[in-house]
């Protein structure tokens, strides 16, 4: 018997250097709730912010010294891709955390429960980054997106939140529902002895004929999953509801760290997982990239809220990044995603910051409220004009760097007619975000002279704005990051 | 010993039954039940499967989806009594502040 | 012994879909996931068997029925699905409904599927599954840990009136 707990013992140990980032968060998290809390009074709790981002900034460099492997028989891998989108998603979160002290401290809702489910959110990402089996991408994803859909309701005095937060939860479940049968049908047609998407991989090229209907139902429920996760039309009903309604933290929080995680586990199962059953998922994702880029890009045009028009603006840019997943070489896929992936985080945190500057002054929801904005607020409103010409993907900011970097790839692979929808729905998309810049500037302000800027977001938006100008100039850098997103 | 067709085609329509009360039903309540239902059917397939196969990894999935399952309920049940409190109904027709 | 537990499942799930009331909606989903428990003693699984009465009809369907009552919501739904909800969800009850029977007509495919003579001799026993859930599933383990607390704090931040 006490070989036998040794043995448990040692397989608990055995593994564990390759998990130190989110045993990190999980011990630090549940240190926070308790005892941590008890330390701080009431009107306190604003102090668990800089807390967490030194938290954020010691998991970004345990990340970094995590060495590569595989584990956990087989269901967790740290590799360059692993890496990369761990780095994203950290980033995506850092900024939420920098973002969100101002905000909640004017709707006097400082918690540290709020912080701890950000940073249990954020450890399940870091796990569905290198999710390399079904089985943990499926406990991956639901530990991130239970920790979102109550930091969505987190205004629980706000009807909205709850709301947008019941909605999502209710749209989430039904998905990860649709996405564990698709993996039970997987499991079996793979012959009922794994879920690793290597093992996966050579089993269901395998099946026989007959049980191609259970492969492909199977390999359609799990794309309809995910599709979900990312928002990708026709999946989509969700995100602009759970985007206006949450806190705008949380929504910039949902547009970029979880989605980088996703994107990460589309790239993981369906560029290098299921690539054997290829033809299965090929073209059912074509039709879900396209309808997104388009859906998204021209449902945008009619928003009147800035936080739906980013919504819809999130989904076109899934759209896009779905390019990279569809590509034939799948390293190079992974590669643009990544790229992208940053640019999209640094740009939407910058915008996100104003839209949440502006909130805390009671407006900033509606597009309206950002008129004369370049009278009221000169430096902020070029700032602005920065991120969303640059969400635009108009030359030579960010934006177009990303995106120059995934269209060259997809045509190279031979998607010559989504490339054009991309291309064409990218110039739908410019007419939204330059509406924005109008009322920015040609439309008179309302009055009221501008307020200061928290110290906190003064940061974010520089340095997001600083970035975006000098991203295409680093170019070749930031090319020679990205190649580190491989693969063995 | 079952046959594993027809366990399958029992699950097959356990999850069809879920997904169509997640379609038609219009109470946030009925389609949490929904959703446990087609959990419940995978974790059929998944038991299933392993069975036939003689595999234990099935086994143990299928008591992992458990785990998730009730948490989730949890999560779902506190998000539908905050609704109550705040709008007075668990109909999800009702629940149009946000235009969809 | 296996149709009479399928009949169960799926006459509750079945009553699940079309009762009204809320309370007898709850009542039926019990009778059918004691059904699911029913057939995976069939599938030699009893242990599934056991945490399925447990979890679902012990644990998650009383929280349910609980909820239920105390929102005191029980009456009947008013008003009718919106007509494209009700299309959509016919058509896809049919594909499914096609894919299964499909299904079941290529059973010399699944057939070849479940590798003959690698039964299990025995029935699953909790130690087996216990073995296989430290060493195999670790990871899911802890998570399904941390989705629990998080889920506590999260229903706690939910519903407590001042935090």
């Amino acid at each position: 018997m006490t070989g036998f707990a040794q043995g448990l013992l040692d397989a608990l140990l055995k593994d564990t250097h390759l998990i130190t980032p989110q045993l990190f968060l999980m011990v630090t998290a549940t240190l926070m709730l308790w005892p941590g809390d008890l330390f701080f009074h009431r009107n306190e709790k604003h102090k668990w912010a800089p807390i967490t981002l030194v938290i954020l900034a010691v998991t970004a460099a345990l990340i970094g010294r995590t060495p590569d492997g595989e584990g956990f028989s087989r269901m967790f891998r740290m590799d360059g891709l692993t890496r990369g989108f761990q780095m994203l998603c950290v980033l995506g979160t850092a900024a939420t955390v920098a973002l969100s002290v101002k905000l909640l401290n004017g709707l006097k809702q400082q918690t540290v429960e709020y912080y701890a489910l950000i940073l249990f959110s954020l450890s399940g990402m870091l796990f569905l980054c290198g999710a390399s089996d079904l089985i943990s991408m499926y406990f991956s994803l639901e530990l991130m997106a239970i920790c979102i859909y109550i930091l969505v309701a987190y205004l629980r005095e706000r009807s909205t939140s709850v709301e947008a937060g019941v909605k999502y939860f209710l749209l989430g479940a039904f998905s990860s529902g649709i996405l564990v049968y698709g993996i039970s049908l997987l499991y079996g047609a793979a012959g009922g002895t794994t879920t690793n998407l290597a093992d996966l991989n050579r089993a269901l090229a395998l099946t026989p004929t007959t049980s191609n209907l259970l492969v492909f139902s199977g390999v359609l429920m799990v794309l309809m999953g995910m599709a979900f996760k990312v928002a990708a039309v026709p999946f989509h009903m969700w995100s602009p509801d759970a985007y206006e309604g949450a806190p705008t933290p949380i929504t910039m929080f949902m547009a970029t760290a979880p989605k980088a995680a996703a994107l990460a586990a589309f790239l993981r199962v369906f560029g290098a997982g299921l690539h054997g059953v290829s033809s299965e998922w090929v073209l059912p994702l074509c039709y879900i990239a396209g309808a997104s880029m388009i859906l998204g890009n021209v449902t945008a045009v009619k928003q009147e809220s800035m936080k739906r028009l980013l919504a819809y603006s999130s989904i076109a840019h899934v759209g896009y990044m779905l390019l990279g997943v569809l590509s034939g070489d799948p390293r190079a896929g992974a590669q643009a995603v990544w790229l992208y992936m940053l640019i999209y985080i640094v740009m939407n945190t910058g915008a996100f910051a104003v839209v949440i500057y502006l909130q805390g002054k009671g407006e900033g929801e509606r597009i309206e409220d950002f008129k004369g904005l370049g009278r009221k607020h000169p430096v902020l409103a070029f700032a602005m004009m920065i991120f969303l010409l640059s969400l635009a993907g108009i030359p030579p900011l960010a934006g177009f760097f990303g995106k120059f970097y995934l269209f060259k790839l997809a045509i190279e692979q031979g998607f010559v007619t989504l490339t054009t929808i991309a291309l064409l729905t990218s110039a739908v998309g410019a007419y939204y975000y330059l509406g924005v810049v109008a009322q920015m500037y040609f439309r008179e302000p309302d009055g009221e002279p501008a307020a200061p800027m928290g110290a906190t977001s003064v940061f974010v938006v520089t340095v997001a704005c600083a970035l975006v100008l000098v991203a295409t100039a680093c170019g070749p850098w930031l090319v020679d990051w990205a190649a580190k997103i491989t693969w063995v | 010993m079952v046959s594993l067709n027809a366990v399958l085609l029992i699950s097959f329509l356990l999850f069809s039954i879920g997904i169509a009360g997640v379609l038609i039903r219009r109470n946030a309540l009925i389609i949490l039940m929904c959703v446990e239902l087609m959990l419940n059917a995978a974790n059929l397939n998944f038991i299933a499967f392993a069975r036939h196969n003689g595999s234990v990894a099935g086994q143990a999935f299928a008591l992992l989806v458990m785990g998730f399952a009730a948490a989730e309920v949890a999560v779902g049940l506190a998000l539908v009594v905050a609704l109550y409190r705040r709008r007075d109904t668990v109909q999800v027709d009702d629940i149009n502040l946000l235009k969809g | 012994m296996f149709i009479t537990f399928a009949l169960i499942t799926l006459l509750g799930a079945l009553g699940m879909l079309l009762q009204k009331n809320v309370v007898v909606a709850g009542l039926c989903m019990v009778a059918a996931f004691f059904g699911v428990a029913g057939l995976f003693v069939l599938l030699a699984n009893p242990v599934a068997a056991a945490l399925q009465i447990i979890v679902y009809t012990g644990a998650i369907m009383v929280l349910v029925l609980f909820v239920i009552m105390m929102l005191n919501s029980h009456e009947e739904e008013a008003g009718a699905a919106r007509p494209v909800q009700r299309w959509l969800s016919l058509a896809l009850i049919a594909v499914l409904a096609f894919a299964a029977v499909k299904l079941v007509l290529a059973s010399a495919g699944l057939n070849a599927l479940a590798v003959k003579g690698a039964e299990m001799p025995q029935a699953m026993t909790l130690q087996k599954v216990g073995t296989t859930l430290f060493a195999d599933h670790l990871l899911g383990f802890e998570v399904a840990g941390l989705v629990l607390l998080a889920a506590m704090i999260g229903a706690v931040a939910l519903t407590k009136r001042n935090l």
